[in-house]
């Protein structure tokens, strides 16, 4: 892939690829979405999205089994949905429920049909479920007092060693906020909302990025990346049990770590941060994290 | 003063300099307001390794500007990909509009990796029930059985060290010497002598006392000392020979380097060295002493004729060659006292003499090579020679390979791994899963045992240390090829993960969730790439992989506008929902364009004309959910051709049926209505409508008719749109009042009928 040059007219804050690394989504402070077709070594720019009131702070793509979708957040408060069809982009959907900056937004797993997580300044995290009939039915969760800065969904997990629970129930995601808390929370049916089911201390300034892998294995990770120059991972047995702490490293990082994410298999963990570098991160038999490369400008 | 500015002027201002520095002058091309940078993921290679951890360091930046480091605000922000040549980096940052992509380091995309992956997986996947170590405890022990089982896992062995050497070969062809093919020529090093040790001399076959066996053992020997670091070098021989202030044969360096080839097991090029040296016209002559003369050819023969095959001749050999040195001990010479020393050094190595051998070696491996070959040829004492050569000479710890070696020497296999891997995770993967079939790597259930950490992983993990480092490797390098953007990486991963042995009893399970959560990912393109994926669910029993699958599908031959094989998928994603939205969406076109859809494989569906498209390909479009959901469309269609055929008596018939099917939404009712019902058959002069149909129609009105439905109102003015401005002056322009117009008309028709 060739890199692009002038993608924007301003600051850049995101650039996802899609389920299959053919399409490009970038986002940028001009309030703009562009959508690029990557084909090997080359790219064309398609489209670009036009709909939001503020800088766009990121955007993700819906499984394919959705058909060609994005969301995308911004400092407008807004959460919107676009679709593709025949080639051209539209709006379809428009989630405001939330009073400040949107400052993440994350498809579930497809398993649980088109969910998605949205974190916002106001303290509060949304999950809302986009219908075939463009429907939208908000669930809205009080989660950080200060504001969210990242949320990320749990993998689907298999059911058939616990065929008790209703799938719905084995529902959660994570939360980072400028409380210095990681916070998981889980569906509940009879209350048909998410309740916090662990606070993870261990930050001792704002959680910039919480990650949550999207691994196979029946383990959980969750990583934490934090103003206060650490990344913590999080590890759960078997979904049920109490969650582990572990230092990425023990000495603390030269900068803020502002974003963290896991390859596509789970078992890579890149962090970047204010040190204008990029490492990864690999977890060796014996449990430790090493380092497995660097990027560098 | 002026002398002072003369002065000063004569001074270089550094700060003005523009010094030559290739990253930045590379960056200091204008940059061009177009969307490509010349800058592609192959240029981010390897510079450097972090001087802390030894990461490989990746400069994002090669030929194109640094926009941080020239003094500008923003931060790096990176995402990871799918796959491992797609990652994103960007500076978010006051004029950075440019997002680089980045690959992964160790990742190997070139096709010739393809074909290596390929080829080990297939030697891996040959060895079938081999895979798996099994101590017989129990019962009679059938050695022919452990022999036979060694020779098919040393066979495996061998084979992956060709491939090895193959790949190596291709990549010096195509890219001459890089980083990655030094890391493979290191991998290399540690799988020969890996084969050396551990996987030559104990199958039913080969023993250390047969030919067969001591010829592959010595090949194999002098074949991973030699090539481990190709010396000695061809510019140290000339310079050895080049030296003209003596005849070369009075110089020390000369017998240093014809015991080097010696103990290297060299011995055409050592003979081709004494030739050179002309050491017997030497002694001949100039120092007229025909006993070392004498002695000298006898050496030669001897290493002409060094047995490489035969235990019993070498012990013969090694006669001879003792023989030689008592001869030469008691023999009187008239060379100088140096030169006598030096040909008895000679001899005193080739006789298997332990002192001689560790002080003419350089290297810990060339006096393990060099007692191997002269002193007792056994695996039994390969650890006391390594113990002895170290203590001469120790590991050298700027390169891999040595500590690894050592390692396989002492059994300590487990300990190679993490080198191998940090080198190249194929290799290793397959090494590592060879090594566990032989049995050489621990127990893991051991390892959990000796472990007091309160580590430990879930039972039921894919990577769970109750399998072992094999298979955790394994699983780790198949989950990493999927990352590759090459589908044909694909079924060795999924190969992988379903064959890799593992101890845990559910291990099935884990390994269908985690074929299950990538088997989705794969870049399929044919319908044999969908086949394949389909033939992995059904052999996995995975319906709801193969269903989210043909829903990815259906929405793929939406996009390209293929609605039929759109709603085949869906229907056998069982997404009924959108086989019955799309089926009824197709019904409202073919209305609003007042005629079938221009879709040839639709209309062979509904209609008996099967001369374009086989019936076979249709029965497999066609499924039941949508003969069902089809139907609405298929009687829409044979109205048409009635209507088409002016024969109103079947064209009635079969608007009716669709006016009173009891699943028609009540919105089409209105295009119905609209479009057919009452200009075909309500207006004056409009074909006879029987008494009992026409309270069909009423009664259909009466039930499904509804003004204050948006989507009837919608489509009523979509109607009205359409016609001529002439007949749609003469509808109402609400839906309520043209049904006032339609229910005078039906009560005219019943009238009619009385009259």
């Amino acid at each position: 892939m060739v890199a692009i040059a002038n993608a924007h007219n301003d600051l850049i804050h995101d650039a996802v690829l899609d389920y299959y690394g053919k399409r490009l989504a970038t986002c940028s402070s001009d309030k703009t979405i562009k959508i690029f077709e990557v084909e090997g070594e080359t790219h064309k720019e398609v489209a670009t999205l036009e709909g939001h009131d503020g800088p766009v702070w990121r955007v993700d793509w819906a499984h394919p089994k959705f058909g060609t979708i994005l969301a995308s957040c911004s400092y407008d408060g807004k959460v919107l949905i676009w679709k593709e069809e025949n080639g051209r982009w539209s709006q379809i959907a428009c989630h405001a429920v939330h009073s400040a900056s949107v400052n993440s937004v994350q498809w579930a797993p497809h398993e649980y049909g088109a969910l998605l997580l949205a974190a916002s300044s106001d303290g509060k995290v949304s999950v809302v479920e986009f219908k075939e009939n463009g429907t939208l039915t908000p669930i809205i969760i009080d989660a950080h007092n200060i504001g969210v800065n990242s949320a990320s969904w749990a993998p689907a997990t298999l059911q058939e060693n616990k065929p008790t629970k209703s799938p719905e129930e084995s529902r959660r995601f994570v939360t980072g906020g400028a409380d210095n808390l990681v916070k998981i929370w889980k569906y509940n049916n009879e209350s048909q909302t998410y309740l916090l089911e662990d606070t993870l201390q261990g930050h001792s300034d704002w959680v910039r990025d919480v990650a949550w892998s999207p691994s196979v294995l029946l383990r959980s990770y969750i990583a934490s990346v934090s103003q206060d120059k650490t990344c913590i991972i999080w590890t759960q047995e078997n979904n049920d049990s109490s969650w582990k702490k572990t230092e990425l490293q023990k000495e603390r990082f030269p900068d803020v770590l502002w974003r963290a994410s896991w390859s596509l298999s789970g078992n890579i963990l890149a962090l970047s941060g204010g040190d204008n570098k990029v490492t990864l991160w690999k977890e060796n038999l014996e449990g430790n994290w090493e380092p497995a490369g660097e990027v560098e400008q | 003063m002026a002398a002072n500015r003369e002065t000063k002027d004569l001074l270089m201002d550094v700060n003005q300099l523009d010094f030559f520095d290739p990253q930045q002058d590379q960056a200091k091309t204008p940059s061009e307001p177009t969307e490509d940078v010349s800058i592609t993921s192959e240029d981010m290679m390897l510079d450097e390794l972090d001087p802390v951890s030894q990461a490989p360091v990746m400069r994002l930046t090669k030929k194109s500007d640094q926009p941080l480091l020239n003094g500008k605000s923003g931060t790096l922000n990176f995402q990871l990909g799918p796959l491992s040549s797609h990652n994103l980096a960007f500076v978010d940052g006051p004029n950075q509009h440019t997002i680089y992509p980045v690959s992964l380091p160790n990742i190997d995309n070139s096709p010739e990796f393809t074909e290596y992956a390929s080829r080990l997986f297939e030697v891996y996947y040959q060895l079938g029930d081999h895979r798996q170590f099994s101590v017989p405890t129990i019962g009679v022990i059938n050695k022919r059985s452990i022999g036979d089982h060694n020779q098919v896992v040393n066979l495996s062995m061998e084979n992956i060290v060709n491939e090895l050497r193959i790949f190596i070969e291709n990549g010096r062809e195509k890219d001459q010497i890089t980083d990655r093919i030094l890391d493979l020529e290191e991998s290399l090093t540690i799988l020969n002598c890996l084969q050396l040790i551990h996987f030559t001399l104990d199958n039913s076959f080969i023993s250390e006392e047969d030919g067969e066996g001591r010829l592959k053992f010595i090949e194999e020997l002098l074949n991973w000392v030699n090539r481990s670091d190709g010396e000695p070098n061809d510019s140290y021989i000339d310079q050895v020979f080049n030296i003209s202030s003596k005849h070369v044969v009075e110089t020390p360096l000369f017998w240093k380097l014809l015991n080097q080839l010696l103990l290297r097991g060299l011995f055409e090029q050592a003979i081709a060295c004494i030739e050179r040296s002309e050491i017997l016209t030497y002694l001949d002559t100039i120092a007229e002493c025909s006993v070392s003369a004498s002695i000298i050819r006898d050496i030669i023969s001897l290493l002409g004729i060094y047995p490489r095959d035969s235990s019993t001749t070498f012990r013969e050999w090694k006669s001879l060659a003792l023989e030689l040195v008592n001869n030469f001990a008691n023999s009187d010479t008239n060379v100088s006292g140096e030169l006598r020393d030096y040909i008895e050094d000679v001899l005193l190595v080739i006789s298997g003499n332990q002192n001689k051998i560790l002080h003419y070696s350089k290297t810990w491996y060339e006096s393990y090579c060099g007692l191997m070959l002269y002193y007792i040829p056994s695996l039994e004492l390969s650890q006391e020679y390594l113990t002895m050569s170290l203590k001469i000479n120790p590991l050298d710890i700027t390169n891999n390979w040595e500590k690894a070696c050592a390692d396989i020497i002492n059994g300590n296999i487990s300990s190679i791994l993490p080198t191998l891997e940090s080198l190249d995770t194929c290799t290793a993967a397959f090494t590592a899963a060879i090594c566990e079939a032989k049995g050489l790597l621990e127990n893991p259930n051991d390892i959990l045992n000796n472990n007091d950490s309160d580590f430990s992983y879930g039972n039921e993990s894919l990577f769970s240390p109750n399998n072992g480092m094999a298979t955790y490797l394994i699983n780790n390098f198949a989950l990493e090829l999927c990352s590759h953007d090459d589908r044909d990486l694909w079924p060795i991963s999924i190969g992988l993960i379903a064959i890799s042995p593992m101890i845990n009893g559910n291990s099935n399970s884990i390994k269908k969730a985690t074929i299950s959560e990538l088997l989705l990912h794969y870049p399929f393109k044919t319908n044999d790439d969908i086949e394949w994926m389909l033939s992995i669910c059904a052999e996995w029993k995975l319906p709801e992989v193969a269903k989210t699958l043909y829903t990815i599908l259906g929405n793929q031959m939406l996009y390209q506008g293929n609605t039929i094989e759109a709603i085949t998928n869906f229907s056998k994603g069982g997404k009924f929902e959108l086989v019955k939205q799309y089926s009824w969406m197709m019904f409202e076109a073919s209305i609003l364009q007042d005629g079938p859809l221009d879709d040839q494989i639709l209309n062979s569906i509904v209609s008996d004309d099967h001369s374009n498209i086989p019936e076979d390909v249709l029965d497999s479009l066609v499924t039941n959910a949508m003969r069902q959901t089809l139907a609405p469309y298929a009687v829409l269609y044979q109205f048409f051709q009635a209507r088409d055929n002016k024969d109103w008596v079947e064209a009635n018939r079969l608007l009716i049926a669709l006016l009173s099917f009891p699943y028609l939404p009540k919105y089409y009712l209105v295009l119905l209505v609209t479009k057919f019902l009452y200009p075909i058959f309500l207006i004056e002069g409009a074909p006879k409508i029987e008494e009992q149909d026409v309270l069909l129609i009423i009664e259909a009105l009466e039930n499904k008719w509804d003004v204050e439905d948006e989507r009837s109102q919608d489509l009523y003015s979509a109607v009205l749109e359409q016609l001529p401005v002439d007949v749609s002056r003469t509808l109402p322009e609400g839906m309520d009042k043209f049904i006032n117009v339609v229910r005078k008309r039906l009560s005219f028709k019943l009238y009619e009928e009385f009259v």
